[in-house]
Order: C-alpha cells, then sequence, then structure tokens
C-alpha cells in the first residue's frame, strides 16, 4: 500500500508522520531532487509511506499522485499555519511560505479535488495508522 | 531631529521588543529589499499576489500576530476617540492589508521589465498636473508625498519633469558598496539621493538648478535640530534641513499622492498633484512657521484622503513623543 500525506505549508505533515508507527518506509519529498526518482519508488511494489509535495512536471506530478492507494491531505486553516511558519522560519520568511500557498493552490490542489483516492483531513482527525 | 532619538526609532524599527511584537513594516521594507523574496513573490501574479499579501495582513490583524493588532489600537485609539477619524475604528483591518499589499509593488516595480509590463496593466488615474506646469524648469519643485502606494505609479508624471530625484533612507553605512532599496533605480530619469548631510548638499544643488525631488514627508529624517510640525493636533518633529532647502533654494512645494484603489487585486491607481503650498509660491512667506505649519497640514491631509494605506500607523506614537520633547520645559 502507498500513502500520500501532504498539504500546504505548515498545515502538520512532518509531524503526523514522524509520530506514526514506523512499521513503513518513509519517502520525504522535499529530499529528493528528481521527480523521477520519485516516480520509480512510487512505482514499485513496495508498501511506502511519502510525505510532502510532489513535484516535477504536471504529467509527472499526476503520475505519482495515480500511483498512490491513499492520500491525506491535511487541512489546516491558514491562520494556524502562518502562525507556524513565523514561529519556525521567522517572520522574514513570508515571502516563500506565500509562494508555497500560491503554488500548492495552483498545482497542487487540482491533483487531489475530485480523486477519489484523497481524503482531506484536519489534523484532529489524521488516523492513529492509515495503514490499518 | 536628535540622533538618539533616531536611533531609538531604527531599533525600534529592526527588532522585535521584549513583549513579543513583530514589527511588521519593517519585516516588509526588508522583504522589499530581498532579491530572494522577490523573486519568489515575482512568480506569483500582479494581481493574486495582492489579494494573498491582504489576506495575510488581515489574517496579521485578526489574529493580532505580533501584537500587530493591539499596537494598531495603541497608535490609533488618540485620533479615533477625539473624533479626528472616528471611521478609522472599522478600518483598521483594511489597513493591515493594504500595508501587505504594498509590498507587490516592491516587487513589480523593481526592473525596468517588470515596471513595464506592470504599468501597462494598471489604469492610472491622474490629475493636478496642471498645477506643475508654471514653475517646471524655472523653480526648484518638491513634490510632498507620504508612505502609502509606490511612487513608481507617478513614473510618466515624473518624466514629463526631467530628471527627478527621490530621498531615500541612508543605508547602514552608507558608501558605494550597497545596494539601494528598490525604488526606481533602474529608471534613468530618477536619482536617488539619500537623507543624509551628503545628500543635503545634493539636494540643495538640484534644487537650484530647477530640479525636482520627491519625498516623503512622513519619513523620520536625521536631522540635528528638528522644527515644530503638527500632525492630529499634537507636535511632531520635521525636517528643519527641510525646510532650510525650501527657502534657500525659492522652491514650490505640492503635496502629492499615490493611492491604488479598493479592491486590492483591482488594477486602479491614483495619482493626484494638489496646488502648491502658498508660502513656498511667495518666497517673501516662506519663513520657518508659515513652512512648518502649511507641510504639517498637507501631510495631516494626505494621509486623511487615504488614512488605511498610510503605513506608518503605528509610529504615530513614537511621533508624538519626539515632538513633546521639542516643547519648552
Amino acid at each position: 500500500m502507498k500513502i500520500l500525506v501532504t498539504g500546504p505549508s505548515c498545515s502538520g505533515k512532518t509531524a503526523y508522520v514522524r509520530s506514526l508507527p514506523k512499521n513503513h518506509k518513509l519517502i520525504e519529498l522535499d529530499l529528493y531532487e528528481s521527480a523521477a526518482d520519485v516516480l520509480a519508488l512510487a512505482q514499485g511494489s513496495e508498501s511506502l509511506l511519502f510525505e510532502g509535495l510532489p513535484s516535477g512536471t504536471d504529467q509527472q506530478m499526476a503520475d505519482i499522485v495515480a500511483c498512490m492507494d491513499l492520500i491525506l491531505v491535511l487541512d489546516a486553516p491558514f491562520a494556524i499555519r502562518f502562525q507556524r511558519m513565523i514561529d519556525r522560519d521567522g517572520p522574514e520568511s513570508l515571502g516563500r511560505f506565500l509562494f508555497n500557498e500560491f503554488a500548492w493552490h495552483r498545482y497542487l490542489m487540482p491533483l487531489f479535488e475530485g480523486n477519489p483516492k484523497a481524503r482531506f483531513v484536519r489534523e484532529e482527525e489524521l488516523p492513529k495508522d492509515p495503514f490499518s | 531631529m536628535p540622533n538618539d532619538l533616531l536611533e531609538t526609532l531604527l531599533a525600534q524599527n529592526r527588532k522585535t521588543s521584549a513583549r513579543g511584537n513583530i514589527d511588521w513594516l519593517s519585516v516588509l521594507g526588508r522583504c522589499s529589499e530581498s532579491e530572494e523574496t522577490r523573486d519568489l513573490l515575482r512568480q506569483i501574479p500582479s494581481a493574486e499576489r495582492r489579494a494573498l499579501l491582504a489576506e495575510t495582513g488581515r489574517t496579521v490583524y485578526r489574529e493580532d500576530l505580533g501584537n500587530y493588532r493591539a499596537e494598531l489600537i495603541y497608535n490609533t485609539e488618540p485620533v479615533v476617540a477625539s473624533g479626528q477619524l472616528p471611521a478609522f475604528a472599522g478600518q483598521r483591518e483594511d489597513h493591515a492589508a493594504c500595508l501587505f499589499a504594498a509590498l507587490s509593488d516592491f516587487v513589480d516595480l523593481a526592473d525596468r521589465a517588470s515596471a513595464e509590463a506592470h504599468l501597462a496593466e494598471t489604469r492610472i488615474d491622474v490629475a493636478g498636473q496642471d498645477h506643475l506646469a508654471p514653475f517646471v524648469g524655472k523653480r526648484g519643485i518638491i513634490l510632498l508625498g507620504v508612505y502609502q502606494s509606490h511612487f513608481g505609479y507617478a513614473l510618466e508624471l515624473l518624466k514629463t519633469l526631467g530628471r527627478i530625484a527621490l530621498i531615500r533612507k541612508p543605508l547602514e553605512g552608507e558608501g558605494t558598496e550597497h545596494i539601494p532599496a528598490p525604488l526606481l533605480e533602474w529608471q534613468d530619469s530618477v536619482e536617488l539621493i539619500p537623507a543624509d548631510a551628503a545628500g543635503g548638499i545634493r539636494l540643495f544643488q538640484w534644487l537650484r538648478r530647477g530640479g525636482a525631488v520627491g519625498l516623503y514627508n512622513d519619513f523620520l529624517y536625521g536631522d540635528a535640530r528638528p522644527a515644530k510640525g503638527m500632525l492630529f493636533g499634537r507636535r511632531v518633529p520635521i525636517s528643519r534641513t527641510l525646510l532650510r532647502l525650501i527657502q534657500s533654494t525659492n522652491s514650490v512645494v505640492f503635496p502629492f499622492a499615490v493611492a491604488r484603489s479598493f479592491p486590492l487585486e483591482g488594477s486602479d491607481v491614483q495619482v493626484r498633484v494638489f496646488a502648491p503650498l502658498s508660502a513656498t509660491v511667495d518666497p517673501a512667506l516662506a519663513n520657518e512657521n508659515a513652512l512648518a505649519i502649511q507641510i504639517s497640514i498637507a501631510t495631516e491631509a494626505l494621509i486623511r484622503r487615504h488614512p488605511v494605506q498610510w503605513r506608518l500607523w503605528n509610529t504615530l506614537r513614537v511621533r508624538w513623543e519626539a515632538g513633546a520633547s521639542l516643547e519648552p520645559s
């Protein structure tokens, strides 16, 4: 089973996956520069937990998403996420945060909206073990 | 302005206070000067960027992030409660939206290519330029603005005045190795002059030759001996150097407003030139008191035209406190 945990900046993705039982290999997408590498992993047979934002061309992103059995899209309000950004990175990271916000809504949300494998969940509703 | 006061103001603009304040004005200023931030924000289309920034400003206000709302209420409550700007009580959130959305202008107007594209898609309504015509090339011209929208929206008007000097804050350790803040330095017809002693001499020469100068009168100039001005009913320091420059160069001062219209993601910007200050038209009337009063009134009037767009509300108390120290004991 392959699960993608995704969401906009500071939505709690990383904290969530780190709280999960370590039964499955975790692929943190931020650490991969090549979408082709991620796609190769996603297309393999191993059971994997992906965390972060798919990147690459539109087609590569769509292909990565298509490989998933379940997509958990974290849904945290803008105000909470913005405050987390300030606490974590400082207020002058405003530019990066807003760019990510724009990119999320423009390029990533369309991949998940209407996707039957995607579940939009608030942090308090996240499953304790999505593989179970 | 006394140096220690200036240092206090600058320090306030650089650091967060012990109370956990975030000085958003300074944060946005540094963002506007950061090439990395501008490059990131440039990837967002201008109208969407303004909408996103405005929403961020509203969030900062609603959630009181970094004590922004508390500071804004603290600074503006006196002008609301005294009946000078009663409507502002319901406009503070709009002010926060404007403050943040203004960062977008520094992205759009940071270089020639970007500015030309942005100005081409902006509807700029200019009025009052006829006030300037009798004086262009004959007397020094000072366009007196306040921190609202970016001067760059007035570029076409500014070009009609020939080369124009814009006053900017002196940079730390002012010198040739420093890159100026992005204020139209790419524009051939614009010269940026720092608000320091060397800049004062340059301004004197510029105005004596009948040149045009754009400046923000609400900028906190580092004068050694400030003159007494007024802002919202209380004494504030204004630049004595500016008054001396007007007197010694016989320059004419025109209040000048650049303000984006609502909604902020829209494309409309107003540029207005107002009638010259009478104490500057007739050099015989240009004594220091008359100039200080007229400049003070003009400054306040410019703020009142678009109060939500004035970016320096959170400096009002500091200005008043500085003004109080000018009173004879």
